[in-house]
């Protein structure tokens, strides 16, 4: 189940990377609080909505 | 996708547990997938991933919920704006004011722009405020009208005057005056209001000029009116602006 699931989360991000993504706001490590900081501030100026994969690190 | 702001969340992190409290998904499991708008509000948070068309039908339909994407510049425009409002407001300039915000219409009408983001939730802000405090004055100035007593009808009459010069051009607001005008300044206002509106013009002269032709208007309005509240008011402002040019 574990497998599964990682593999789900995996594949989402696939997808995700398969778009042309602004990476101001993504990390490509763990997720530190200033990056979620940084995606609200980024919403909110621009209006842009967040899209957020919750999961667990490898 | 460009049109969204990706995150990636850890679930044993610190940000996740205040996250889950602000937008508590449908189910436990993992990956979870949320869409925030840029006001906070929650447009999806379900656990479980989406195959095929799933995903990409939820985004479109969580876009075409979030409202308006700004540019940067865009963004800065309102925020300009917005900011341009409040100092003028503040200093009494409404006309000003209302001309600095009229500057974002492109963008969207101020009060009523279609987007969450933070810059255009505050221009709205303000302008609903704005809005309110000219309805809020409206009805005080109604009451005023409803009375029998000369003095304060005709200052009430004055009071709309100086409301519609200040904020007439502030679209929220315009049926809102429209209706004022339709029943307090016809039928047995009609003479009032056209008289306040002379006092109303000669308060408005800021020239030489002006107020040369004020103090004509207003001297013929002396020997005309019938309304006694209106003759001391117009000769007291009369004095007024003939002490003005006498000032050089």
């Amino acid at each position: 189940m574990f497998k599964s699931r990682f593999l789900a989360w995996g594949t989402m991000l696939a997808i995700f990377a398969g778009f042309s993504l602004p990476l101001t706001a993504q990390t490509k490590t763990n997720i530190a609080a200033d990056s979620l900081t940084t995606a609200k501030r980024i919403s909110a100026a621009s209006g842009r909505p967040i899209f957020a994969i919750a999961g667990q690190s490898t | 996708m460009a049109q969204f702001v990706p995150i990636k969340l850890d679930v044993s992190s610190p940000e996740y547990a205040q996250w889950r409290r602000d937008h508590t998904p449908d189910g436990n499991g993992i990956p979870q997938l949320f869409i925030v708008r840029a006001d906070g509000e929650t447009l999806y948070g379900r656990s479980g991933s989406l195959r095929g068309p799933d995903l990409p039908n939820m985004l479109i339909s969580a876009l075409q919920n979030s409202g308006r994407i700004l540019s940067a510049r865009e963004a800065q425009s309102l925020v300009e704006a917005a900011d341009k409002f409040t100092q003028e407001k503040n200093k009494g300039n409404f006309e000003s004011a209302i001309k600095a915000i009229s500057r974002v219409r492109k963008i969207g009408e101020p009060g009523q722009i279609r987007s969450y983001s933070e810059p255009a939730l505050r221009v709205n802000r303000l302008v609903i405020e704005t809005a309110d405090e000219v309805r809020n004055q409206l009805k005080k100035l109604a009451n005023q009208i409803e009375t029998d007593q000369a003095d304060i009808k005709l200052k009430a009459m004055l009071g709309y005057l100086k409301l519609r010069e200040d904020f007439g051009a502030l679209k929220m607001v315009k049926p809102d005056l429209a209706a004022f005008q339709k029943k307090y300044t016809l039928k047995d206002n009609k003479q009032l209001a056209r008289e306040a509106k002379i006092i109303e013009s000669a308060n408005q002269a800021n020239t030489k000029s002006k107020k040369t032709r004020a103090i004509a208007t207003l001297t013929e309005l002396i020997g005309e009116t019938e309304i006694e509240p209106v003759r001391k008011e117009a000769e007291k402002k009369l004095s007024a602006l003939q002490q003005e040019l006498d000032a050089g």
